[in-house]
């Protein structure tokens, strides 16, 4: 017998349904709480069909024993252990998001505050005033600069922490030595100026274009927001990267309450991507979970990607080699491709050779051997040239046997996989160019492998090709590849695979950094991204809690859950009859066209004002003068490069209606589902 | 597939070598023949795993009994209320669960044929050669994620981007002329079945006319010339690529809005359909496929989808019900191609990511591999059994293990080429379609005409 959920919190005063699997005849059972039969009002009420109810007041114990005992059979039964939580507190936003270190003042919007909630930063608990189950304010001390975490929790038995905002905290300018060292007169108590808000960078001369830092934001960033388009042409480009690396990277964590949730870590995913500080990380570790893909079509469960997303995230700007070694330990990728218990021949199933496979082909050096280039080696029968053959899967599987999920736990996700040598093959191996000697540990073979595929020359010019896709031209010209590919290869200090150099190189590249396009320039927006810039454009807000990922489910990319390990579309998808690369285009199809234009029209109408909020105050500020209007539209999506024609099509169409909400949703409509829009260049 | 084999179609598919190849075919194609006349290829697909053994039940004596005395409490007992009598031509008795009493009369009219115990293989298995794992074969038997995956993909190992009905659609492009309507449709969400080379995988919701939002509002002057400007701006080139391909994608949707408006909200069929998820599907099919002669398409192919066939338990209440919804509307469905004149040109079949074991668990079943399917179509050699019938013996002959998760008789792509060779692929590209096929002698199983 089964009790679903084994876990599981439940919030006080709520109920939830379980359900018990009894494989018994007759199969009738009863419900107890903490050996209750139905329970009580201390402990929580459970129905005849297994709808619980906790109590409205979270008891001392606030864990209890939700049991389905078989009435035929006693002493068959099954339990889960059901937590009994305060309501769980939600936090939207904090204003100001961005504060100089030392006396802070917060006011925090959100849902759900209980009286005696308390906001914390980084986990460092401030004085909080609850002023409504939406409001609480902050009035304290935090003198450390960063950006860090700010949660609220409900405290109390059974408390529980909100899901975390950043919170950008500025260094207090250190004051300048003054030339005289004069004893100056005793200063008298001025009070301290308040913080003004910051102003909007201005700049003269910039160190780059309104153009160049927008479409740079759409390559680097999930897009830009108004303000970080005017933070990159003031600073230049480059600043803006080092700020990137230097920022701490954004927690990924398990949903709250219940962490078996995957919807809502869709939610929170795309909360992360519109609202991480730590854009470029976020933007990198997205273009490589393109290359590297775990699905929720079989990891089911939060925690059975979340330690994918780890690596990906962490590895950002740090060397591919880690990530081949990293994903081929972690238990994400064991569940999903099934390296975890491969065996050496004939202990269990033997080895398994779906990861080897991937590993090679989808992975690190693809199935034809490539020129530094991109482009395909032909052989002497003008045919590409295989990189590897059945006998070096075969090969590479018997190198990976061994790894076993963490004491070798039938499942197990918070850990990485734990080599097991008896289950490990230790003949001598040969695959692609590469040998390993008889008698090695699981790990000295793991080592080899990783070491092999890392060399192989096809690496820097398969991920130069893809990485290339993923952030900045479908179409990328065989040069701009090879001046990537050479940066894999070395970083300039002797380094290969330093993937804060290639993506570098990726960005600031003259190729990605030609304002002016030419006839294959550009890359088709996919759905997701082209939402979530579009909502930065808009200096909008999503909650970190909201119903908009199924919304993408129909559009072909649904959120952590491609359909295969092919990901929801293929770096080599081509326009179809024609050469040129879109690999975008392979999910927009009709429906998917329109689907995507009416998701734009809905959102600006304010239909998913539960989920997202957007500023559209400089637009209705001058809805009245319909120039002034396209102007303000076309700088904020277009860079001020909006055709004519458009702009004259915008024109009769903004005209015709009197209404300024109207005017301001038809001139965004209109520019945020045309092509010139959709297809960033 | 062989190894070699599987490299061989990966190169051909996962790179750009593929398209020109197509084209190239596609020219050939378009010689070789006359103007094709409609023909359409439908999925309905079990999602979870449909038990085919107590779907199709044999009803001469020796097999029965061997069903009846492994399926236990499971087996259906004989009689109209639970098994609708069929036989073959050669004599051979049959029962038909009683939730498809709605296509039962079919099968007597020779539209409805079932394939016997269909599955995923590389290549011919025998159960020696299981247990000793001797032979290539699907990776992952029995995981749901997996063998929907490689039902779709028509390849039996994780590794594809495609699926079988796109490249079906691939292989026959060329009929398809200069039409743009889609030529491999889901109605059921995305779905890797009808990715193709070339060819996108494109969705049609029930019910969704692919109009625009926000065209809608006070006053309608307004509105209407914020629709125009939209479709004015379609028209625009600023000199790029890929922004004149995705305005011709939002153009076709138009049109398509176009077609599908007029046809009304029913479509203008008359054909009752039950109001079931599938026989909305199934009617909106119904609907496309009533378009063809606006639209030009030569060949399509549709994916449908019916969930709740994982019965592990309950499965003598639910799997009745089940089959109810799969039977009312595949028989709407071929009434509504009656009624469309095209019942000859339109073939329905059902496919699921494997069957189950023929020893229960005690309430239900678990998952297993071979399964019985449908076939339904005026082109269908109906009222016959195709395929070999496997015996029902645990650890028998066609038993992977002891529990009667039977090995395929008869694989995918056997199934697959038989439905492609009458949708007009040629035998060349049938390789590039079913890349395993090859490895099995029989690559035609005759079911259609």
């Amino acid at each position: 017998m089964e009790v679903y959920h084994k876990t599981a919190s439940v919030v006080r005063g709520t109920a939830r349904q379980f359900t018990a699997y009894v494989p018994l005849s007759p199969n009738t059972i009863q419900w107890q709480v903490n050996n209750v039969p139905g329970g009580n009002s201390t402990v929580g009420t459970v129905s005849a069909t297994g709808l619980y109810t906790a109590p409205a007041v979270v008891p001392a114990m606030n864990v209890v024993t939700l049991k389905a005992q078989s009435t035929a059979y006693p002493d068959k039964f099954a339990t889960a252990a059901v937590t009994i939580t305060q309501p769980v507190p939600w936090v939207w936003s904090s204003y100001p998001s961005s504060v100089t270190a030392g006396a802070i003042s917060l006011s925090l919007n959100g849902s759900a505050f209980e009286p005696g909630a308390v906001a914390s930063i980084n986990g460092v608990a401030m004085p909080t005033t609850y002023v409504s189950s939406t409001k609480v304010t902050v009035a304290g001390t935090f003198a450390t600069a960063g950006v860090f975490a700010l949660r609220v929790t409900n405290t109390g038995n059974g408390a529980v922490t909100s899901q975390p905002v950043n919170l950008t905290v500025v260094a207090a300018p250190t004051p300048t030595p003054t030339p005289t060292p004069a004893p100056t007169p005793t200063p008298s108590p001025t009070p301290t100026p308040a913080p003004t808000p910051t102003p909007p960078p201005s700049c003269n001369p910039c160190a780059t274009t309104r153009i160049d830092a927008g479409r740079f934001l759409e390559q680097a960033a999930f897009g830009g927001r108004p303000a970080d388009i005017a933070g990159v042409q003031q600073s230049g480009l480059q600043a803006w990267l080092n700020a990137q690396y230097a920022l701490p990277e954004s927690p990924l964590v398990l949903p709250s309450p219940d962490p078996r949730q995957i919807g809502a870590m869709r939610s929170w995913w795309l909360w992360l991507n519109t609202h991480a500080a730590d854009q470029l990380r976020q933007k990198v570790a997205y273009a490589l979970g393109e290359i590297w893909v775990v699905s929720s079509n079989k990891n089911n469960y939060p925690e059975e990607v979340l330690p994918w997303m780890k690596v990906l995230s962490r590895n950002a700007f740090g060397n591919y080699k880690n990530i081949i070694r990293e994903m081929t330990v972690s238990p994400s990728m064991g569940k999903f491709l099934d390296l975890a218990r491969s065996s050496k021949p004939g202990v269990g199933a033997g080895a398994n050779e779906n990861y080897p496979r991937e590993l090679m082909q989808l992975f690190t050096i693809g199935l034809q051997k490539l020129n530094m280039d991109g482009s395909v080696v032909l052989g002497a029968n003008g045919q590409p040239v295989a990189t590897y053959t059945q006998e070096d899967v075969k090969q590479l599987s018997l190198a990976l046997t061994g790894w076993a999920y963490y004491q070798n736990q039938y499942e197990y996700f918070g850990a990485d996989m734990e080599p097991r040598e008896q289950n490990h093959d230790t003949s001598a191996k040969s695959f692609v160019g590469c040998s390993l000697p008889a008698g090695q540990t699981t790990t000295q073979d793991l080592d080899g492998v990783v070491n092999c595929l890392f060399q192989h020359p096809n690496l820097p010019p398969f991920v130069a090709v893809r990485m290339i896709r993923f952030l900045t031209v479908s179409n990328p010209s065989p040069a701009y590849v090879q001046r990537v590919a050479n940066v894999f290869v070395n970083n300039g200090a002797g380094v290969r695979g330093d993937m804060k150099a290639v993506v570098q190189a990726i960005l600031l590249d003259t190729e990605a950094r030609q304002n002016v396009a030419t006839a294959t320039y550009g890359k088709l927006r996919e759905p997701l991204f082209h939402y979530i810039s579009l909502v930065r454009a808009l200096n909008g807000a999503i909650n970190q809690n909201n119903g908009l990922p199924y919304l993408f489910v129909n559009m072909g990319q649904s959120i952590l859950t491609t359909p295969s390990v092919f990901s929801w579309f293929s770096p080599l998808f081509r326009i179809p009859k024609t050469a040129i690369f879109g690999p975008e285009f392979q999910i927009y199809s009709p429906t998917e066209a329109v689907l995507r234009a009416n998701l734009i029209s809905d959102t600006l109408a304010g239909q998913y004002n539960g989920y997202l909020s957007l500023d559209l105050s400089p637009f209705t500020a001058v809805a009245g003068d319909t120039a002034k209007l396209i102007d303000a539209v076309d700088q904020a999506l277009l860079y001020g490069r909006m055709s004519a024609p458009m702009r004259s099509a915008l024109t009769t169409a903004i005209n015709a209606s009197s209404d300024n909400a109207s005017r301001v949703q038809t001139a965004l409509y209109l520019t945020a589902t045309s092509g010139e829009y959709l297809v960033m260049h | 597939m062989t190894q070699k084999t599987r490299r061989e179609f990966l190169r051909r598919t996962a790179t750009a070598m593929g398209l020109a190849g197509l084209e190239r075919l596609s020219r050939m194609n378009a010689l070789a023949q006359t103007a094709p006349s409609y023909k359409a290829l439908v999925c309905v697909f079990m999602l979870g795993g449909n038990d085919g053994f107590n779907t199709v039940v044999p009803m001469d004596s020796g097999p029965y009994t061997a069903y009846k005395n492994i399926r236990g409490g499971l087996g259906l007992p004989t009689g109209s209320a639970t098994l609708l009598p069929v036989s073959t031509s050669a004599g051979s008795q049959y029962g038909l669960n009683a939730g498809l009493q709605q296509v039962h009369p079919l099968w007597a009219q020779k539209k409805l044929a079932v394939v016997a115990n269909m599955g995923l293989l590389v290549q011919p298995v025998t159960r020696a050669q299981y247990l000793a794992n001797a032979v290539a074969l699907p990776t992952n038997l029995f995981s749901h994620s997996d063998q929907t995956t490689q039902m779709q993909s028509g390849v039996p190992s994780s590794g594809a981007g495609t699926g079988w009905a796109g490249r079906l659609a691939d292989a026959v492009q060329a009929m398809n002329g200069a039409a743009t309507f889609p030529s491999s449709v889901s109605i059921a969400g995305p779905a890797l079945f009808c990715t193709g080379n070339s060819v996108q995988s494109a969705s049609l919701m029930p019910g969704f006319d692919l109009s625009l939002s926000g065209m809608n509002f006070w006053p309608q002057s307004a509105a209407d010339a914020k629709k125009a400007a939209f479709q004015q701006m379609l028209t625009f080139s600023n000199g790029l690529t890929l922004v004149q391909q995705a305005n011709k994608v939002m153009t076709d949707a138009m049109a398509l809005n176009a077609m599908l408006k007029s046809a009304g909200t029913g479509g203008g069929i008359t054909t009752v359909f039950p109001g079931t998820s599938l026989g909305t599907q199934l009617k909106e099919v119904a609907k496309i496929i009533k378009l063809r002669t606006a639209t030009g398409i030569g060949r399509q192919v549709f994916f449908c989808s019916i969930g709740g066939f994982d019965t592990h338990g309950a499965q003598d209440w639910t799997h009745w019900d089940l089959l109810r919804n799969v039977g009312e509307a595949m028989r709407a469905f071929y009434d509504a191609t009656v009624e469309l004149g095209v019942a000859d040109q339109v073939t329905t079949f059902t496919a699921s990511e494997f069957g189950r074991t023929l020893q229960p668990n005690g309430v239900g079943t678990d998952h297993g591999w071979g399964s019985h399917h449908l076939i339904l179509g005026g082109a269908v050699k109906g009222g016959e059994v195709y395929g070999t019938f496997p015996t029902y013996a645990l650890s028998g002959p066609d038993d992977s293990g002891s529990r009667g998760a039977l090995i395929p008789t008869t694989s995918t792509d056997q199934f697959g080429a038989t439905l492609a060779k009458w949708f007009g692929v040629p035998a060349a590209s049938m390789a590039s379609v079913f890349p395993n096929v090859g490895n099995f002698g029989v690559q035609d199983l005759g079911f259609l005409a």
